[in-house]
């Protein structure tokens, strides 16, 4: 018999961050500039605290089911019915991550660094190493994220400190030129990318070992709070350096990072920032198809949970390509347009409905 | 579209080989859950070789959510 992959829970935790940190944090700034203006910190700060609350709700659901899926006790708590109900969202928005996070990787490149590659070369190789990666499993998985995910924050930090000779203070200012309005576009933006994202890590709390139960709260709350840390340090080096013009970046940590140069002798590290988009995008990627596949495993009560991993990352790379075939207007529209509301209905409302079911059902069948 | 066609033969067989040895020993439940990922994929695959532009979950989440998405938007953006 198999047994059972199992993780620490500073493991844990180092995966959450990997996964909100994960693409988000060369992403988000650009497009939540766009939005908020100059209130885009407070926007952050305020999905955090979305994000803080959702968090609350998926720990509340894992003191309840420590050893159970998200799938499992819906399934206990409301039934198969509307656990495939709930699921049918809940995987078609775990496809659009998918193959979007590996798609924004090609477009970084084709769009910053190999203007002339095709897409599909980039899209292909990443899905490959991401599939097989999956297949090795959680445990090798955890093992594997901590430097390259230290060797991005630390790249960040470099980036943020060098560029302190181009920050410019009076760029912070006014705050909120158009009111609150603003912020809370911004706010709804960033609550969808990343933070509501976060309620998949229900299918993978039962992987943290007994013995790391108590501490898995904390170490969970720090991750988050470290993300967003991360995510507002990024979003204001973009508004100190480029001010008004922030929004238009679309890459705007790459751009902060070319604008460095110390002495003529530290200079074009935009490099650092490239590498860190792939390093991120890459784990996010990982952990996205794991959570699909296993979603996919306890949905259907399979024996085999390795099985559907190249099926699935095959379905997801060739929706990467359709999502961009369609025209760049369509991919930006679901993202920043759809990308919120999609989520709220795929995670955010499927949580809601379970935390309920949790409270009022006292005797759950499983 | 050769190149297309010939590198979706080279990794539909490259899945086969992998995953037969596995699947002969597997139930009919993962069996038929392969199959329809596979289907699923095919699909696509197909969609991508011809440039068809079939509609999938990108084009269902434009029809059932696309107007209250922007709806929300145009409410909260500022007029410039």
């Amino acid at each position: 018999m198999k047994a059972k992959e199992q993780i620490s829970s500073a493991q844990m935790s180092v995966i959450l961050l990997c996964f909100m940190t994960g693409s988000s944090i060369v992403n988000i700034p650009g497009p939540l500039i766009g939005y908020a203006k100059n209130g885009a910190w407070i926007s952050l700060l305020l999905s955090l605290s979305v994000g803080m609350m959702l968090l609350s709700c998926i720990l509340y659901l894992y003191r309840k089911f420590p050893d159970l899926t998200f799938i499992e006790y819906s399934r206990a708590l409301v039934g198969n019915l509307v656990t495939i109900l709930l699921a049918v969202p809940f995987i078609s928005f775990q496809f659009h991550m998918t193959s979007g996070i590996v798609l924004d990787i090609g477009l970084f490149m084709t769009n910053s660094m190999m203007r002339q590659t095709p897409l599909v070369l980039f899209i292909f190789p990443i899905f490959f190493v991401v599939a097989l990666t999956v297949r090795s499993g959680i445990e090798a998985m955890a093992r594997m994220f901590f430097i390259p995910i230290v060797i991005v924050l630390l790249s960040t930090i470099i980036i943020l400190l060098l560029s302190i000779p181009n920050y410019q203070v009076e760029h912070l200012f006014p705050i909120l030129p158009d009111g609150i309005r603003p912020v809370v576009l911004g706010a709804y933006f960033s609550y969808g990318f990343p933070y509501v994202e976060l309620m998949l890590i229900t299918m993978l709390l039962p992987y943290v070992r007994k013995e790391g139960r108590p501490n898995l709260k904390k170490g969970l709350y720090i991750a988050l709070l470290v993300n967003g840390f991360f995510l507002i340090a990024v979003t204001l080096s973009t508004i100190l350096v480029f001010g008004p013009l922030a929004g238009e970046r679309l890459y705007s940590m790459f751009e902060v990072a070319r604008t460095v140069d110390l002495l003529e002798v530290i200079q074009r590290i935009e490099s650092l920032i490239g590498i860190s988009l792939i390093l991120t995008a890459y784990m996010k990627a990982v952990i996205t198809l794991f959570i699909l596949n296993l979603t996919f495993t306890k949905l259907f009560n399979l024996q085999d949970d390795r099985i559907l991993v190249f099926p699935l990352a095959l379905t997801c790379f060739l929706f990467s390509l359709q999502q961009i075939e369609k025209g760049g207007a369509f991919w930006i529209n679901a993202v920043t347009v759809i990308h919120p509301l999609w989520a709220t209905f795929a995670y955010a409302l499927p949580l809601l409905v379970i935390v309920i079911a949790a409270v009022l059902r006292k005797n759950p069948r499983y | 579209m050769t190149a297309k066609i010939i590198s979706m033969v080279v990794i539909y067989t490259a899945i086969w080989i992998t995953d037969m040895p596995k699947l002969k020993k597997l139930h009919r439940r993962e069996i038929i859950a392969y199959t329809a990922i596979l289907l699923l994929s095919t699909y696509l695959g197909i969609d991508y070789v011809w440039a068809l532009k079939w509609p999938f979950l990108g084009d269902a989440a434009q029809v059932l959510l696309g107007e209250p998405a922007r709806r929300i938007v145009e409410t909260l953006k500022v007029p410039s």
